[in-house]
């Protein structure tokens, strides 16, 4: 008898929840097909939420909502903004359980990856390009926040990953500039320095070899996805030849995945052990006061990664963009906060926070963004940008990329072998999304 | 009467905060449910993939390879060390705490840490170690030979100071008479530890036992902060699997179908414990 | 690590006495009411003082393996930024920057985690306490005959990872009927988000600490039971006044073991609350965690000073664990 009323409560609360996940979820506020533009003449007010990865802490706070959102609240007083600062690594999860019990900020801050997917399933709604105002984002960088032809974020804040180099230990070896035309040219020099110096020059395959793969298949000529989405292009011959690349050096010794620290640790470049790193911007704080002598202007050298093609380059964008729900309640005072997050005032302000790169090239040159040259030189590139993605199942490709590339680039698995597999799993992915 | 009474409110609370979600992670391991869309049930579709899915084989083969290893050789040393320390001896509270300091500290911390002992090169403490008897370097984390080795001695290392608490915990029931009567029969340190110690701690073996077991299972924050499941999946386990599928794929019913498959596996491995450690009373 | 230039004279327990050490002056006691063995010899004695030797030098070698990961985050957190950056640091830092534990303080209001974080912890013993004594002892010793069947339930809810019920857990706390403006639907509100219930009620009591205080139950003697109902002691009394002091060291272990799952909970907290007045001391630790630098300095002087009181309440609460701590209690 209690067996059974022990059944009994378990199903009725089951129940309950069930319902309650059916009726919250589901995207789709009233007209979430019309994109959203903002009304210059209404009248603003009631509490904005917003979700961010960025800004934590005392001081990100009074970044912030101290400087940043205060100069939106001064001219639109009856607007209030609560936070939410969730860290980068539980902000999925964060995402998800708001999502499913239906309580998603008005804003979202998200990294690249989570646009296509987000806009599929009607979490985003569409933007109007006016949002974007006078901001000029790079052309593929936006291409990757629009879905079937709508705009659905815009991207904030760039993590740029430029090669950087030793000014001084590259002199000793002859070496003035090594910038080449080619990526062909690119391995000789590589290889040259390895013959006279016996070590790894250089230091990239420590990174994510997903965002390694991403920039080379771009530097090789290709693309990883079709316009839509809807087609891998992993078997494609610019992938394959840019993973061929990646095994190579590996092999060669030319960069080693061996050299892999966690974020934060000294890493192969900063420790002198190579001459030639694949840095974030990220970086600089640590690198400027751990090791001043490398960021001084006749030590530190920066360029870009070349292409197959003469005078074409590639510069990887990792990055934070800001999506509007489309459950909001409050879609006229969201649009404002998200037109003047994107404004050169509001992004200047939080580039000089966080130490990520503005995503539009209309900040004029000169402004200060807190002295970190890497993020300036970026800053400066942008019309280079290439980033990975652009499908809706990428976060779910995304995943599973990094061990299959591991294998291939620790000789696990031949690259014929891993590229059958990534477009198998691409397509699997892509196939599951309808 | 009273047994109902005094289990109820613990019961209640289990069958709301455990039992419902429970119920709704089984329903959802049949259904199609992307967090966003309401769930579609999908028949067994999510089982049937899951047979071919390699990778989930593959993190259910290095769960049991660290339960295999870690759980008996941290449960040995707790075993033993419990006993060292519950005699009165010089340093005992310091040796007690700082073996039972790994445990304290949250997971992603402990994780941090040891970030910086497998650092490669010489940074990494563990290779300045061995480069003193003149070993190494070695790749810990970048080499899938070694990884989950890696992995598994961190595992080892956290687990040994609750297991000692909880032995010495036990130790403080057993009466210093059954010793004393043992040491007039002449009986050495050795066949006391088997014949005294061992019958008698046989309930906190039987938890330490099933509760490791679980937890090793459990595995997450370590493999998500010290190695992502990486190089080429070396590390990844069942609970970084599910992890992937429910919040970076937004495949719920996927994982859960995974969760269920794992719960198997444990209520197994639960039975199998009470065999070996002979019944979960002792008696 | 151990201070090897001093090397500590290990004696025979029956002969040392360290003044107010409690563990000392308890085995003195259990030792003097027992009946004195036979005189042993030299040679035997000097036997068992070179053992006990050995076993302090392992004992120490075991000690020190397992502090060295903390001295390293000790280092970490006090050494300069130079050496930070340095391919090989020196173990021991050239120069000592307390001031990155205020630096790491000011970083984030800690002082609302740590209260914060303290409430849980303490919330969690107490209910921990009275709920998994209550059904533990039920458990162990009043054999109804459901006990298998619940145990084994006990059990099975230690078995389903965390993730896999997140999103259930979740919406039983946002969709909570008549609290934080939802109606007897559990719509139109928000529920427990936001609040302190959520923060507590799912934690109350867990399978762990049941199941670990029923293995102290079982150990304890029925006759005493059997004996108390003959005296006509009401069950609820047999329970809390004769069977449980017996446990106290199953209730001690639990107690600690509830405060630092509360203490170090992360992730449910976070998911549970937007407003940061409710936020706890890990999700304080993630600021100094960005998505490509990690400050490890302020880090590891964060994890240091959030671990501290931990250490010191196991210093105070092991001292407790001294042998006859419990057989005294019995007679």
């Amino acid at each position: 008898m209690l067996n059974r009323r022990q059944l009994l409560t378990a199903a009725g609360l089951a129940g309950v929840g069930l319902a309650a996940a059916a009726c919250s979820s589901g995207g789709g506020g009233g007209d979430a097909d019309q994109p959203a533009a903002p009304k210059s003449d209404a009248v603003l007010k009631g509490t904005l939420n917003i979700i961010t990865p960025e800004f934590a802490g005392t001081d990100g706070k009074k970044a912030f909502e101290g400087d940043i959102l205060k100069k939106f609240t001064e001219k639109h007083p009856d607007v209030k903004f609560q936070v939410d600062y969730t860290p980068w690594d539980k902000l999925n999860e964060k995402l998800s359980t708001q999502i499913a019990g239906g309580q998603a900020s008005d804003l979202i801050m998200m990294g690249m990856g989570w646009t296509a997917p987000f806009a599929q399933k009607k979490v985003f709604a569409p933007l109007d390009e006016s949002v974007l105002g006078e901001a000029k984002i790079p052309e593929l960088l936006l291409e990757n926040a629009k879905w079937d032809g709508k705009l659905y974020a815009v991207p904030l804040l760039l993590e740029s990953r430029p090669f950087i180099y030793r000014k001084d230990l590259l002199a000793m070896h002859g070496v003035d500039n090594p910038e080449r035309d080619t990526i062909d040219d690119f391995t000789e020099l590589l290889r040259e320095l390895k013959g006279k110096t016996g070590g790894v020059p250089l230091d990239m395959l420590a990174s994510s070899l997903r965002q390694v793969w991403g920039q080379m298949t771009f530097a090789f000529g290709g693309t990883q996805f079709s316009e839509d989405g809807m087609e891998a292009h992993f078997n494609k011959e610019p992938a394959v030849k840019a993973l061929q690349w990646m095994v190579d050096i590996q092999k060669e010794k030319l960069s080693d995945f061996n050299l892999r620290v966690a974020a934060g640790q000294p890493g192969a470049y900063q420790t002198g052990k190579c001459v030639i790193g694949w840095q974030s911007s990220g970086v600089w704080p640590s690198l400027a006061q751990q090791s001043p002598e490398l960021v001084k202007d006749e030590n530190l050298g920066m360029m870009l990664c070349p292409s197959t093609e003469a005078g074409k380059k590639v510069l990887y964008q990792g990055g934070t963009l800001v999506g509007l729900s489309s459950r909001t309640k409050n879609e006229d005072a969201a649009l404002a906060a998200l037109q003047y997050l994107v404004s050169n005032e509001a992004l200047a302000a939080a580039s000089k926070f966080t130490g990520k790169v503005p995503a539009n090239s209309n900040i004029a040159k000169g402004t200060d963004l807190g002295g970190n040259k890497i993020l300036d030189y970026s800053q400066q590139n942008l019309e280079h940008s290439v980033t990975d993605g652009g499908t809706a199942a990428w976060m779910e490709i995304r995943g599973k990329m990094d061990p299959i590339l591991e294998g291939a680039v620790l000789g696990k698995k031949g690259v014929q072998e891993s590229i059958e597999e990534l477009q198998k799993m691409a397509e699997d992915s892509i196939g599951r999304i309808k | 009467m009273w047994g109902w009474l005094l289990t109820l409110p613990a019961l209640i609370h289990t069958l709301i905060w455990v039992g419902a979600p429970v119920v709704v992670a089984i329903f959802m391991s049949f259904t199609d449910y992307d967090v966003v869309n309401p769930p579609e049930f999908n028949g067994g579709a999510n089982y049937t993939e899951l047979m071919g899915d390699q990778v989930f084989w593959r993190a259910l083969w290095h769960n049991l390879i660290m339960v295999t290893f870690g759980v008996p050789i941290s449960m040995f040393i707790a075993l033993v060390l419990a006993v060292a320390l519950n005699q009165a001896l010089r340093g005992q509270s310091w040796f007690r705490t700082m073996i039972f300091m790994p445990h304290v500290t949250a997971t992603v911390a402990i994780a941090m840490i040891w970030l910086w002992i497998y650092a490669p090169g010489t940074p990494g403490l563990a290779n300045r170690i061995l480069s003193f008897v003149g070993l190494g370097p070695f790749n810990w984390l970048t080499s899938t030979d070694l990884a989950l080795p890696a992995v598994i001695l961190v595992t080892i290392w956290q687990g040994i100071g609750i297991k000692m608490l909880i032995y010495l915990a036990a130790l403080q029931g057993v009466s210093h008479e059954l010793y004393e009567a043992a040491e007039v029969d002449g009986a050495n340190t050795i066949q006391k530890f088997f014949q005294i110690t061992v019958p008698l701690l046989r309930p906190a073996t039987f938890f330490v036992l099933v509760t490791s077991i679980i937890g090793n299972f459990q595995t997450f924050d370590l493999i998500f902060n010290l190695t992502n499941g990486g190089p080429a999946n070396a590390t990844t386990v069942i609970t970084y699997q599910i992890y992937v599928a429910a919040f970076q794929q937004f495949r719920m019913g996927y994982a859960t179908a995974m969760s269920v498959i794992l719960l198997l596996v444990l209520l197994v491995l639960t039975l199998l414990s009470r065999k070996i450690v002979g019944g979960t009373d002792g008696e | 690590m151990a201070n090897e230039t001093n090397t500590p004279d290990i004696e025979d327990v029956t002969r040392t006495h360290v003044p107010g050490d409690p563990a000392d002056d308890s085995i003195q006691q259990v030792r003097s009411s027992t009946p004195d063995h036979a005189v042993k010899d030299v040679s035997q004695r000097r036997r068992r003082r070179i053992s006990r030797t050995i076993l302090w030098v392992i004992l120490a070698a075991i000690s020190a393996a397992m502090v060295l990961p903390f001295l390293w985050m000790f280092f970490t957190a006090v050494r300069s930024q130079d050496e930070l950056g340095q391919p090989n640091p020196p173990f021991f830092p050239r120069s000592w920057h307390f001031e990155n534990f205020g630096r790491a303080i000011d970083a984030a209001p800690f002082h609302i985690y740590a209260r914060n974080s303290f409430i849980i912890g303490i919330v969690n013993v107490f209910t921990t306490l009275l709920f998994g004594a209550s059904a533990g002892y039920a458990l162990a010793k009043l054999r109804f005959k459901a006990a298998p069947w619940i145990f084994g339930w006990f059990l099975a809810t230690m078995m389903i990872p965390f993730y896999a019920t997140v999103i259930p857990s979740f919406l039983l706390v946002r969709f909570m009927p008549l609290f934080g403006g939802n109606d007897i639907f559990g719509q139109g509100g928000q529920g427990w988000i936001d609040s302190w219930w959520a923060l507590l009620v799912p934690g109350m009591v867990g399978a762990f600490s049941i199941f670990l205080l029923r293995q102290f139950y079982v150990t304890t003697p029925t006759e005493l039971i059997e004996a108390a109902r003959i005296d006509g002691l009401s069950e609820p009394r047999i329970w809390l006044e004769i069977m449980t002091p017996l446990v106290k060291p199953g209730l001690l272990t639990v107690g600690l073991l509830s405060f630092e799952g509360g203490w170090n909970n992360f992730l449910w907290p976070l998911l549970v609350t937007r407003d940061e007045s409710l936020r706890v001391i890990q999700v304080g630790l993630s600021v100094f965690r960005q998505e490509s630098n990690t400050q490890w300095d302020l880090l590891m002087a964060g994890t240091t000073l959030s671990a501290l009181p931990m250490i010191v309440l196991f210093i105070i609460f092991q001292r407790y664990f001294v042998n006859g701590f419990v057989n005294s209690g019995i007679k």
